[in-house]
């Protein structure tokens, strides 16, 4: 809905200049999107008249032109074949820059001097197509008056952004009514001209009105208006509705719109003599029948649909838009004004389903004022009248069956005020009621009686008054308070575990990213996660604990969430995984030439599990990394073991402690190189080098790494106690190591647990510190280079009993894995 | 030669010797040479048995004498020379301090959750705790549970994505408030941080995925004065103390009265630019005070209670407070952009 400060004057006296009304509309709930003055670009422009013509010396087609500027007058040359004398024109004097740019100086054509330009209509923006000749303005005005006061284009126009209760607000007779309600003035509204009611000797009218179903239209009335004379309507009116954003047609059409823009009551007119018989009917559409609607579309109607129809044929979807059939054109003689009251919510399925969106849908979606239906169309028929030469001989016929009543609404002062927290008296909330229009009246204690009128149809119950009671006395005027606490704010253990996990996740050098829950349908990512989701994929669970794996009945297609109503196919179902997000990530920076990079993400990924049930969302850590320098065992593998580090810290930062990794293969990952992290026999996350394949196609560097972790089983396992402080060992421990030969394929884990197992009464740590292959060791064997750390709470230890335990340690070895002691 | 002489005449050499070392293997020679078992100074020893037992103590004092000065010469040069040894290796080893350091890798964390961290913390100081609810949601929680009919046109205020005929993306984070108020009895005081969807294009200013801040409080007597005082504690924390807040009426099926909140341009600090739209104020969250319908049907006697809710977004927050002029940085990821967020 778009205002102009004009046509709201006309109204009533604006105590606000033309900013100020901006702020006041937006302070009291009427967004002003933009402000904008009509006559842009057009302030410097005056008009003249032309007193003289004579042909220019050196020029056939250029005239040389004297203009009157009523003070003073002015030399300018003209080409334009239209210019004559005593012409009233429009005029940029020097220093002038055109709306499109042209400026405007003193010059010389051919060598007659010009002091200024006399313009065409597109040479002022007025016009969009190039015009042949210079604009002729009016003959009746002045020379030497601003253009914009000449052409009323002197106006400030308020683009609002209404939002649905302030439907009221659809017409510039509410918009006055909320100037006069909000303002601190005392203010009166002009009402405008009706036609009169009494005084006339009105007939009954001939047309008659069915309503076949109340439900949908409450009120129905029309009235004859006979010959009429379709032409332009008058300036002013032509001017206000443009500075509505509204296009004007002729007279009869653009009363309707100009009434609907002052009443918020959409009108129609019918051409009368296209109307079947003298019947009106309202009814639902039958099955099978069409009409082609004002915008020349077929419309295929339904019983849903509610239609105005003479005796033989729709000519309306009601409330909607109008019927080709019965269009107003340059031959119309009568004219059947219609004004109605239909249904908020099948106005709006009918708008939908046809995809229209028209002013009348709009404003009858909103719900209009019933109770101002026939002022509306009286004050139609007055302009008609007056502008369009309309006869009116004929009584409105008001279909009515069940007039409005207004609802009564007890509004309590003293609860009001405590619900805003200020103190107001019972008398001044109802003087702010009456006001804005509501009828207010102090009852018993603090109590208020509201009758509720027509036009606000938005309020139902008490605290839509309470939030009229805070508008009127101003939200900034409210004093500014804050609730008590009983209890301190916090975190659960659980979120305080997130935040840790990303803390230790950006301690450990990787960074944060975040991606989209929506895929696309091709990302060409997802469907290499086929063998993922069927193994590895964990569905939460719900809530018993326990959890349940991918895979099993279901394919991966059909555990893809997508959407219904995808807005395009680039966002058009959830993601299953991070991993996929995760490796575009890297992609896109190693295309912009960043070469490393560690980055995480903590996030919601989804699953269906099947028809009608809710999909089901998992929280999920993901972790990649491209680029990293060490590789801490030569094995081309610095990616992997970074990751795996991290991971690990994450583990023991959450204070995780039985967990271990297993070897797998899956797709997306290098077949020697990627494992499962499990917690006891669950499977809590995957990490693996990606496949060279993977690599070659997102150009990625050479073993960029991905891994993902299942960040419920990280809250579940997590030890969420305190941090519990063991005293610093008193007694000093003996460190020893030891170099072995051992099979190529025998896990370093397997070492390290039957170490382990070997000593453990005394062995406080065990960790391998090198690896190597190569020179110097046999063909299918590595060498490990294990450190053992001895330590007893207790006492000091022998050297003796380090040797023994040492000893058998290598006994167990050679014997398990034939493992050949290096230097012995 | 007398033993007088012969003193006189090891002190001589010893001098002359002396003072040809400098450096450590010489002056091991000296002191072999002189002071070693069998070295000029043991020999005179050796001798003393064969003077006259009269002169021998002030020969003996001598000797004693020759043999300490040497010894204390000896290693006076030792010493110095260990002391220029060192300096010169310490010398040596100088730096170049100004090389640049280890590359240590250092992590950042993501704008979005930078400011969802900062928000939380300055609630929860307030005494708010934190909750959380499905991304995924139906029509119940999302629409009607919060007074939004079907068929209204409120409901054009948000393009929803569904996924099927019941269940749809949440477009905003107040189902969090339904979800709460059904589950606890008053007093309630929460926040509620999370993602939402729209059926919007993804553009400069518009994105399909974007996260909201959603927060309730109800409890006996609670004001919309209390919904002011809390929500501009909120605002001088995020965007400091030097910002105005206003709110002005507006519209929200779920509130009653409803209340737009506006703060002072951050750019322009209420002058007017292109970032405020000319107006000096920048739109940064929707607020009121709990509609008793939404009480109503979550359980919630609004005879007896009475709360605030608030809802923001948090990408635009983001946007605002780091001055990024593009909401699809926040899904971009480019490194150069994550690595300014520590």
């Amino acid at each position: 809905m778009q205002i102009s400060y004009n046509w709201l004057s006309s109204y009533i006296d604006i105590p606000y200049d033309p900013e100020k009304l901006k702020h006041f509309l937006t302070m009291a709930g009427l967004e002003v999107e933009e402000m904008s003055y009509q006559g842009q670009g057009l302030e410097k422009i005056i008009t003249g008249e032309i007193t003289e013509v004579s042909d220019h010396s050196n020029a056939d087609n250029l005239k040389v032109c004297q203009v009157s500027l009523g003070e003073e007058e002015r030399q300018m040359v003209c080409g334009a074949p239209n210019v004559a004398e005593n012409m009233k024109v429009a005029v940029a004097l020097p220093g002038t820059t055109l709306p499109g740019g042209l400026k405007i100086e003193e010059t010389e054509l051919r060598g007659v001097k010009s002091s200024g330009m006399i313009c065409s209509a597109d040479e002022l923006g007025l016009k969009e197509e190039r015009q042949p000749g210079i604009m002729e303005l009016p003959e009746e005005i002045q020379p030497g008056q601003p253009l914009v006061k000449v052409l009323m284009l002197d106006d400030y126009l308020y683009k609002l952004d209404l939002t649905p209760n302030y439907a009221r607000c659809l017409g510039h007779l509410g918009v006055a009514r909320e100037v006069r309600g909000l303002s601190d003035t005392d203010l009166e509204i002009n009402w405008p001209d009706l036609l009169p009611e009494r005084g006339r000797d009105y007939q009954e009218s001939a047309v008659e009105v069915e309503i076949e179903d109340p439900d949908l239209c409450q009120r129905y009335t029309c009235r004859l208006i006979e010959d009429v004379e379709i032409k332009p309507s008058p300036l002013w009116m032509q001017r206000h509705l443009e500075a509505a954003g509204v296009r004007p047609i002729n007279n009869i059409v653009d009363i309707t719109n100009y009434v609907m823009l002052e009443y918020n009551q959409p009108l129609h007119a019918f051409d009368y003599d296209k109307i079947s018989g003298s019947k009106i009917i309202v009814r639902r559409a039958d099955s099978g029948e069409e009409l082609i609607t004002l915008d020349d579309e077929i419309r295929e109607l339904t019983p849903e649909v509610l239609v105005i129809a003479d005796q033989d044929k729709p000519i309306g979807l009601a409330g909607v838009m109008g019927g080709a059939n019965t269009e107003v054109t340059e031959t119309t003689e009568k004219v059947l004004l219609e004004a109605a009251s239909f249904d908020a919510v099948n106005i709006r399925r009918t708008a939908k389903k046809y995809g229209i969106s028209s002013e009348s849908s709009h404003r009858f979606e909103r719900k209009i004022d019933i109770t101002a239906v026939a002022e509306a169309s009286r004050r139609a028929c007055y302009l008609l009248e007056k502008y369009a030469g309309g006869k009116i001989a004929e009584k409105l016929v008001d279909c009515y069956p069940e007039p409005f009543r207004k609802r009564e609404i007890m509004l309590d002062a003293a609860r009001a005020n405590a619900h805003l927290g200020v103190e107001i008296t019972g008398e001044k909330m109802a003087d702010m009621l009456s006001g804005l229009g509501f009828e207010a009246e102090m009852q018993e204690g603090s109590r208020i009686a509201v009758r509720i009128p027509g036009f606000r149809r938005d309020v139902d119950g008490d605290a839509d008054l309470v939030e009229e009671i805070a508008r009127v006395y101003g939200y900034n005027n409210i004093p500014y308070t804050r609730p008590a606490s009983a209890e301190p704010g916090g975190r659960t253990s659980e979120q305080k575990a997130g935040l840790k996990i990303n803390r230790i996740l950006r301690g450990q050098g990787l960074e944060e990213v975040k991606n989209f829950s929506l895929r696309s349908e091709e990302d060409g990512l997802t469907e290499q996660l086929e063998d993922y989701y069927h193994d590895h994929l964990a569905l939460g669970d719900d809530g018993d604990g326990g959890g349940d794996y991918g895979g099993g009945d279901c394919c991966l297609e059909d555990y893809i969430v997508g959407l219904k109503n995808p807005l395009s196919r680039a966002f058009s179902r959830m993601r299953i995984s991070l991993l996929p997000g995760l490796l575009e990530v890297l992609s896109l920076n190693s295309r912009k030439q960043i070469e490393e990079m560690a980055i995480y993400e903590s996030g919601r990924v989804f699953g269906s599990r099947g028809e009608g049930r809710r999909p089901v969302e998992i929280d999920k850590i993901g972790l990649a990394s491209m680029g990293a320098a060490r590789d801490p065992w030569n094995l081309s593998a610095p990616d992997f073991f970074y990751l795996k580090g991290a991971m690990e810290n994450l583990l023991k930062g959450l204070e995780i402690k039985d967990w271990n990794w297993r070897r797998i293969q899956l797709d997306i990952f290098h077949p020697g190189r990627a494992a499962e992290l499990k917690f006891d026999e669950r499977s809590v996350g995957v990490l693996g080098e990606l496949h060279p394949d993977i690599i070659e196609d997102y150009k990625l560097p050479a073993r960029a790494s991905l891994a993902e972790m299942d960040g419920e089983s990280l809250y579940r396992w997590a030890g969420y106690e305190e941090i519990s402080y063991r005293g610093i060992p008193r007694y000093p421990s003996i460190s020893r190591d030891l170099a072995l030969l051992v099979a190529e394929d025998i896990p370093a884990r397997d070492i390290i647990e039957a170490v382990s197992g070997a000593a453990d009464d005394i062995l406080a740590d065990v960790d391998i510190f090198d690896f190597y292959r190569g020179e110097q060791i046999p063909e299918g064997r590595k060498s490990l280079a294990l450190n053992m750390v001895f330590r007893d709470e207790e006492r000091t230890l022998k050297e003796v009993e380090v040797e023994e335990r040492i000893a058998g340690i290598i006994e167990v070895l050679e014997d398990k894995f034939e493992v050949q002691i290096r230097g012995k | 030669m007398n033993i007088e002489e012969t003193i006189n005449e090891v002190k001589q050499e010893f001098q002359e010797m002396f003072a040809e070392a400098q450096d450590s293997e010489s002056l091991e020679e000296i002191r072999i040479r002189f002071l070693g078992k069998n070295g000029r100074v043991k020999k005179l020893y050796g001798r003393m048995g064969s003077i006259p037992e009269e002169s021998k103590p002030v020969l003996g004092r001598e000797l004693n004498k020759l043999k300490q000065e040497i010894s204390k010469k000896l290693k006076d040069r030792q010493d110095k020379l260990e002391e220029e040894k060192k300096k010169k290796q310490l010398e040596e080893e100088k730096i170049d301090v100004t090389l640049p350091g280890s590359k240590i890798k250092t992590g950042s964390q993501h704008p979005l959750s930078l400011v969802t961290e900062e928000l939380e913390d300055i609630f929860i100081s307030m005494g708010f705790k934190i909750a959380e609810g499905p991304e995924i949601e139906d029509e119940y929680y999302n629409f009607k549970a919060l007074n939004i009919p079907e068929d209204h046109p409120a409901r054009d205020l948000q393009d929803t994505l569904y996924l099927d005929d019941i269940y749809l993306l949440r477009t905003h984070t107040s189902p969090v408030q339904v979800r709460t108020m059904e589950k606890t009895q008053p007093p309630i005081k929460i926040i509620a941080p999370g993602r939402v969807y729209r059926a919007d294009e993804l553009d400069a200013s518009h994105s399909p995925v974007f996260h909201q801040l959603e927060g309730l409080v109800v409890d006996e007597q609670i004001t919309f004065g209390d919904l002011k005082g809390t929500i501009s504690i909120m605002v001088e924390e995020i965007f400091g103390e030097n910002h105005s807040v206003r709110f002005r009426p507006s519209y929200f099926p779920f509130t009653e009265p409803s209340a737009e909140v506006d703060v002072s341009c951050i750019v322009c600090q209420g002058e007017g630019c292109s970032l405020c739209s000319r107006t000096g104020w920048l739109e940064i969250m929707g607020s009121g005070m709990v509609h008793p319908e939404v009480l109503r049907m979550s359980g919630i006697d609004p005879k007896d209670y009475s709360g605030f809710a608030f809802g923001m977004g948090i990408d635009r927050i983001t946007l605002l407070k780091y001055g990024i002029d593009d909401i699809r940085l926040l899904q971009e990821n480019d490194r150069r952009f994550l690595q300014q967020f520590k």
